[in-house]
């Protein structure tokens, strides 16, 4: 118990690959790679921006969000580096 | 009143581009506002489509619109982008700047879409936005001001639904206000002070170099600062080594002044401002609610629904392809016979009407046969792109792909290589990293298309003459499925050496679903087959003349005969009896015999399929021994040492020579070669000659060892003019072919050879 506390701890934030199907958040920051940094702010996800799960492909990957008033979709390796809260 | 566009802008022609993300209807937009008559072709030196067209609505006529690339961003992190960026700022080659910028938005994104149309505002060019879509906003509970709209950004805009053509109408006095009103009149993104003194800095550096004007200077200089100098990106980047070295001391000066992550920043900068602006045009619905596409997503991404789904119409698409094809295919091979034969009859016997006949007209034949497959599969793409559906195949097929380090956008073009491997590689365009599209198309190639068929067909039927249709069937699935095992292993080898890169990223939108609309289907149908015959159809016309001059030249002398001279040398056993046979009444050349159905393809050699065709076995005796005499004759013969440790001869190396325009040639050439004539209508005679074939050491030619490793070799070798002109045309370099074409020859050569001896071990070779 007190391990998984600490490895989340260590983890640190939520992250959009940790949020169930249906559920909001809103973004707190973007990590990453530049490349990919950089692309996920282009496409609006923003601190602040308020994203949905929506769904999950059916092989398990990639996910599909909705923010902006559009889907996105990202794989789990991608939505991990981005942190959430308030969900 | 009458007044032209063109006119009030001055005495030239006035150019318009047409901006925008990509699913904003822009493509729509451009059609509806330009009609059918586009020019079609690539930017200069790349091959992103560029489509120009004339202004419909403008009655002066001479407003040209220019397609410019669908994109995200200015940001030039893709060669679309890249594009995208230089023909505003004029520094694509050819490509003057624009005078005015038509930018489309989605209604229902705004804010995403405003990123882009907020870069392309900071050029100072006119603007015009066309609010698009506006149905699919109000679906979705959207409340959208135009008249907020056009005054939080100073420019005029026209809210439109694309596919119905509402507010086309509007477009023109839009454009006209646009081009009147001065552009300092527009708010900007405003930057902190030392950003704004960086950028400015940079802009004269710009402006000293010719790269931008006052006007340019800031909007240029922040894209440039927009991009980390240490990112690396597969793009020729045109600009001096200069510019980017100041861009890059800009960033760093930038990065002491607090700015660490400059890229960052500026984007969340225009997002906020955007937010900003927006809060009084947009209200949206408190109540979220589900739109149709919703709805259907909830089907066609279902766990088993969706995967359902996706393999039935990928089974579909395949059927059609296959059967609607093959109809198409036949005319256009009955047409060549008809075309041969009236050459033949109205020019005097020779060289030239030979030359014309089987060198020109069958070369034609030989291009014209790949279009029906590129028609209807480009018909498919296209609505299952203008659908959305496209961007769910690749949502579905990601995990797959991923494995082998590619995108999902690769299991389309993939997959339509098993109908053809032509149309598969054209298909590759919508993969937006050079490398996994590089990577795509080296590996195309391993997909059995279906104009293998028939050399497997006669093959296997000659591995397996007695065995049950299981076994000959468990043995055709076994090669597709090493082919495509095989396509995706060299992708992973490809992507971690020649094409070394990280995993693509997939961050991709996901478009509502839409009905397709019939003509924009029709003008993809029409511009790839069009940039076929146009780019690849020569090369593949050349080499098809090239190949039959081969099979025709030298003549022997007429008074040879099979008992002398160069053939009796070698295979005296063997055409003397064949020709004894046929004159015994072995089989009967029927007039009426239809077109080969390799076809076209097969009489690129048809000086002697014709003649055995429709002449006495003493003639298709002839036919067999001007091929062993000519240059592709000579030419097997010479090769054959090389041919020999994969279980062949040289009259295999023939085959394998002449079925380089299309691998189903092979069966025809076999015909040739054992005198049997029209090889598709008498198949079974031709297979039973290819069983009794020894070779000169008395063995039979065709034992099962030397068919399984024909049947590999014929699986793995890059035997395609078509597929090496696409690949060429595509990678735009003559590089990318020659590698493929090698690394094929080495692996198909190299496993044949290891099929042969282990077959050969197990005794199979007798």
């Amino acid at each position: 118990m007190t391990i998984t506390m600490s490895k989340n701890l260590l983890a640190a934030a939520a992250t959009l690959a940790d949020m169930t199907i249906g559920a909001c958040a809103r973004v707190a920051g973007v990590r990453g790679k530049p490349a990919l940094k950089h692309r996920l702010l282009e496409m609006g996800v923003t601190p602040g921006c308020r994203v949905r799960l929506v769904r999950v492909a059916p092989l398990g990957d990639p996910l599909d969000f909705e923010l902006r008033g559009y889907h996105l979709s990202l794989r789990r390796d991608e939505a991990r580096h981005v942190a959430v809260e308030g969900m | 009143m009458a007044q032209t566009l063109a006119t009030s802008a001055g005495p030239k022609s006035l150019r318009v581009a047409v901006a925008g993300n990509p699913n904003s209807g822009k493509t729509t937009i451009f059609n509806g506002l330009t009609g059918m008559r586009l020019k079609v072709g690539n930017y200069a030196g790349v091959t992103v489509e560029r489509r120009e067209g004339r202004l419909r609505s403008d009655p002066g006529g001479r407003t040209v619109l220019v397609d410019m690339p669908g994109t995200y961003s200015l940001a030039a992190r893709s060669l679309d982008e890249r594009i995208a960026r230089d023909v505003l700022l004029g520094w694509q080659p050819g490509e003057p700047t624009p005078d005015a910028v038509i930018v489309v938005l989605d209604a229902s994104n705004l804010e995403r879409n405003l990123y882009l149309a907020t870069q392309i505002l900071d050029l100072n060019v006119p603007v015009v936005f066309l609010c698009n879509m506006m149905d699919i906003a109000r679906q979705r509970g959207l409340t959208i001001s135009i008249n907020r709209l056009s005054r939080a950004f100073g420019v005029p805009v026209v809210p439109t639904i694309g596919n119905k053509g509402e507010g086309f109408d509007e477009i023109v006095p839009a454009l006209k206000q646009a081009l009147a009103t001065p552009v300092s009149l527009r708010p900007n993104c405003p930057m902190p002070d030392v950003v704004e003194q960086h950028a400015a800095q940079l802009g004269r550096f710009l402006v000293k170099h010719n790269l931008a004007d006052a006007r340019t200077a800031r909007g240029a200089a922040l894209l440039l600062l927009l991009r980390p100098c240490e990112v690396e990106h597969d793009l020729d980047e045109p600009l001096p080594a200069e510019v980017d070295r100041a861009a890059c001391e800009a960033r760093a000066a930038l990065a002491e002044a607090g700015y660490d992550d400059l890229s960052s920043f500026l984007v969340q900068r225009r997002y906020e401002w955007l937010d900003e602006r927006l809060a009084t045009v947009v209200r949206r619905a408190a109540v979220r609610r589900e739109t149709v596409s919703d709805r259907i997503d909830r089907v066609l991404t279902h766990k088993v629904l969706g995967l359902a789904t996706f393999a039935a119409i990928m089974f579909a698409m395949f059927a059609a392809i296959f059967w609607m094809a093959e109809p198409a295919m036949g005319l256009v091979e009955q047409a060549v016979v008809f075309l041969q034969g009236a050459v033949h009859s109205l020019l005097p016997a020779g060289a030239l009407s030979d030359m014309l006949a089987d060198g020109v007209v069958a070369g034609v034949g030989n291009v014209v046969v790949f279009l029906p497959q590129i028609c209807l599969l480009f018909l498919f793409i296209a609505m299952l792109e203008d659908t959305g559906y496209m961007a769910r195949a690749a949502f579905l097929m990601d995990r797959v792909m991923r494995r082998v380090g590619l995108h999902g956008k690769s299991f389309i073009p993939l997959l339509s290589c098993m109908a053809c491997t032509v149309p598969g590689i054209m298909a590759t365009r919508t993969i937006e990293s050079r490398r996994d599209r590089l990577a795509t198309i080296m590996v195309a190639p391993l997909i059995s298309c279906s104009a293998r068929l028939p050399v497997y067909f006669i093959l296997i039927a000659l591995i397996f003459p007695q065995e049950h249709t299981w076994t000959k069937a468990g043995l055709l699935g076994g090669i597709y499925l090493a082919g495509i095992l095989l396509a995706l292993l060299i992708a992973a080898v490809l992507k971690k050496t020649v094409l070394r890169g990280p995993t693509p990223m997939f961050v991709m939108e996901l478009p509502p679903y839409r009905l397709p609309e019939p003509l924009p289907v029709i003008r993809v149908v029409w511009d790839r087959a069009r940039a076929f015959l146009i780019r690849a159809g020569t090369f593949i016309l050349a080499a098809s003349i090239i190949l039959w001059a081969m099979f025709y030249w030298p003549r022997p002398d007429v008074t040879v005969t099979a008992a002398d001279g160069a053939v009796a040398q070698v295979a005296p056993a063997e055409a003397a009896p064949a020709g004894a046979e046929a004159a015994g009444g072995g089989f009967e050349p029927s007039p009426t015999a239809a077109p080969p159905l390799a076809g076209a393809a097969g009489d690129q050699i048809g000086s002697n399929a014709r003649a055995v065709t429709e002449a006495s076995p003493a003639d298709q005796a002839a036919a067999a021994r001007q091929m062993e005499y000519s240059i592709a004759g000579r030419l097997g013969k010479t090769i054959e040492p090389l041919l020999e440790p994969l279980g062949y001869d040289w009259r295999i190396g023939v085959g394998i020579i002449a079925s380089f325009t299309a691998r189903e040639i092979f069966v025809s050439t076999m015909g040739i070669v054992f005198s049997v004539g029209d090889a598709d209508a008498e198949e079974t005679a031709l297979r039973r000659r290819m069983q009794t074939a020894m070779t000169a050491g008395g063995k039979p030619l065709f034992s099962r060892a030397t068919c399984l490793s024909l049947l590999v070799f014929y699986t793995l070798a890059m035997q395609c003019v078509g597929t090496l002109a696409v690949a060429w045309r595509e990678s735009g370099s003559w590089r990318w072919p020659l590698f493929l074409w090698a690394y094929m020859a080495v692996l198909a050569y190299g496993a044949a050879f290891a099929t042969y001896r282990i077959a050969a071990a197990f005794g199979l070779a007798a």
